[in-house]
């Protein structure tokens, strides 16, 4: 489980103070999926990254499976995979190598890296160029690899910043089904995303940002409900309009 | 904590090391890079002065005092007489010389006077510069014979106007004797090479992996921070020391090819025994070390490779102002100077060339040294435990 408690963080560089997470809270439970919805510069990638360890929020609290990201931040990465979409694998070695180190940093033992790495590979169809560079992959190829990187040591808790962003067609339907796979695993997870059809298919409960704020927090059907809409993309410009911030998305 | 360093170290090292054109730059190249430099400088400067001493100049003489002249010069260069060559018309001429006696020149030794030759050239013109170096050559050896002739008159030789026989004895201990080219060059090159080998590779693991994006993954892995600011500095003093290595071999390889280039034939190699060589590298490794944990650290503030670069280049630039600033200097007796990061480095590797080895030198090198990388390495670790780490332009 993953428990955001009025976190608030504030950048600051010579022209001006800029508050990314205003106060935010909310709870993302085992087997399911949290996805943090809001428009570029909401705040969800600084709320991932202080959830992550990434980042100290200046007030409030993120725990993960009850350790404290700041007073705990070991006992924090230990149990989470953290994936960003930014991430760009390059270099020389193999998927193999790059997860074999990766386990090495995680103290796995090296037989458990190579059983590790075997179902990883076979679950994400990574067989056939386990052992190619990976600056010689395509970018879906490389997006597996990266996900297994993250998946290595086995986390209870996966955080993946815009899971999709970027992806061709059939990479990102690779990520979404990987995503509700490790649901059904009983995994925790939050994702972040700016495309609503990505929430829609996946979270079981979203969180509404703008500006920081975190403006709503239901589950999909909820909000529907709430809101007397049938879509997300919907509910999410109704939630805009309220909050006077249409322009700006 | 340094086991985690050790697996960071080496996944970064098999990665470069896996790259056959890393392979070339870091160790192919720099071996190779100074004997071809010598080679071809040594191969153009031979075959211009075979070029120059096989030309047939183009030579006016006035007013000749003495056709003996000619038969010295004629042992020295080939020429031909010409009349068309004036003072205005010899710069435009190539292989020309002028040379003008004064009127009556014959008569005015005759009478023991001294007379005054002027030589015309073309300073612009290498082959006229050559071929007028030959002439003064030649007025001097007919100096002297006039000289020799007039003495002999008197019953005197030329030696007898030289009472005092002047011989240098070279009190310097055998092992020292022609270190000093050595001394000038190795230290400034691998200084160059250690930051030219550490830059590149130190910006790319750290700058680099923001830009990639790659950072967080390896920030949010249960791995210390220290470990990760270790490992990454191991990694590029290691690809620095095998860059300056191999630079050093090219520059021993470039020496023995080099022959008479840069007098390079004074050079005493057999001064470089297997202590100069300990010597040597445990300097190197410690100016690696500064290099790279200098390097690491300002990849580590900077939000990209360009900004990166843009802190690393003037430090680079004061690398090599500071190699050839003490390029001439002998090493100073002030032990001040052995605090100065670099600058402790170049003397010490200069005093064990020379085989003039000072302990309390090395040792204060090595201490001060040793002080900057872990002061170098608690700020790294700081900028890790720190948010700027996550400053990239990307994000």
């Amino acid at each position: 489980m993953v428990k955001v408690e009025r976190i608030t963080k504030t950048f600051e560089n010579r022209r001006k103070k800029v508050t990314a997470v205003d106060s935010l809270s909310f709870v993302a439970e085992p087997g399911s999926i949290y996805g943090l919805l809001g428009p570029n510069g909401a705040g969800k990638t600084t709320t991932l990254r202080i959830i992550s360890t990434l980042l100290k929020p200046d007030s409030g609290r993120a725990t993960v499976m009850g350790f404290d990201s700041v007073d705990a931040p070991t006992e924090v990465r230990r149990r989470i995979g953290f994936l960003t979409s930014d991430m760009k694998l390059s270099g020389n070695l193999t998927p193999r190598e790059l997860l074999r180190f990766y386990g090495e940093l995680s103290q796995m033992r090296e037989s458990d890296i190579s059983v590790r790495t075997k179902s990883l590979s076979d679950y994400l169809n990574m067989t056939d160029f386990l052992d190619k560079r990976i600056g010689k992959l395509s970018s879906g190829m490389k997006q597996k690899a990266a996900i297994a990187v993250s998946l290595i040591h086995d986390p209870e808790v996966i955080v993946f910043d815009e899971p999709t962003n970027g992806l061709d067609i059939i990479t990102a339907r690779t990520v979404t089904e990987f995503l509700k796979d490790y649901r059904k695993k009983g995994k925790t997870i939050i994702i972040s995303t700016h495309i609503m059809s990505v929430a829609e298919k996946l979270c079981n409960k979203v969180g509404i940002i703008f500006k920081g704020k975190l403006v709503a927090n239901d589950t999909i059907e909820g909000l529907y409900r709430r809101f007397d809409e049938s879509s997300l993309e919907d509910v999410f410009f109704k939630i805009a309009d309220l909050e006077g911030v249409t322009e700006s998305v | 904590m340094f086991r985690d360093a050790l697996i960071i170290f080496r996944k970064e090292l098999k990665n470069v090391f896996k790259d056959p054109r890393t392979i070339f730059a870091v160790l192919i190249l720099p071996m190779l890079i100074m004997p071809i430099i010598f080679l071809v400088m040594n191969t153009v400067s031979q075959s211009q002065a075979e070029t120059y001493e096989s030309a047939v100049y183009s030579l006016k003489v006035t007013n000749l005092p003495d056709e003996r002249f000619l038969k010295i010069l004629e042992g020295i260069i080939s020429f031909e007489l010409v009349d068309e060559i004036n003072e205005e018309t010899v710069k435009d001429l190539e292989n020309s010389i002028m040379v003008e006696f004064p009127p009556n020149s014959a008569e005015r030794i005759e009478n023991g006077e001294r007379i005054d030759a002027l030589v015309f050239y073309n300073s612009t013109s290498r082959g006229s510069s050559y071929g007028a170096q030959m002439v003064q050559n030649a007025l001097a050896s007919y100096s002297s014979f006039l000289l020799s002739e007039k003495l002999l008159e008197h019953g005197l030789t030329i030696e007898d106007l030289n009472p005092v026989s002047v011989e240098k004895m070279d009190v310097a201990p055998e092992e020292s004797r022609g270190t000093e080219i050595l001394a000038t060059l190795i230290p400034y090159f691998l200084l160059i090479y250690i930051f030219a080998g550490a830059m590149n590779i130190g910006l790319d693991t750290t700058a680099g992996e923001k830009e990639r994006g790659s950072m967080p993954v390896l920030l949010v892995n249960q791995v210390s921070r220290s470990s990760i600011a270790t490992g990454k500095i191991l990694y590029v003093m290691t690809i620095a020391i095998l860059n300056s290595i191999f630079t050093f071999i090219g520059l021993i390889i470039a020496f023995k090819l080099g022959g008479p280039a840069f007098g390079a034939e004074n050079l005493n190699l057999s001064s470089l025994s297997a202590s100069t060589f300990l010597g040597l590298f445990i300097t190197l490794l410690t100016m690696s070390g500064l290099a790279a944990a200098l390097i690491v650290l300002l990849g580590s503030i900077a939000r990209n490779v360009k900004e990166g670069s843009g802190y690393v280049m003037p430090i680079y630039i004061m690398a090599i102002v500071l190699g050839i600033a003490t390029m001439q200097m002998e090493s100073p007796d002030n032990p001040f100077l052995y605090l100065i990061p670099l600058v402790n480095s170049i003397f010490v590797m200069k005093d064990i060339i020379t085989v003039n080895f000072v302990i309390a030198r090395f040792l204060l090198m090595l201490i001060s040294n040793l002080a900057y990388v872990s002061l170098f390495i608690y700020f790294l670790t700081r900028v890790f435990n720190s948010e700027r780490i996550m400053d990239s332009s990307g994000s």
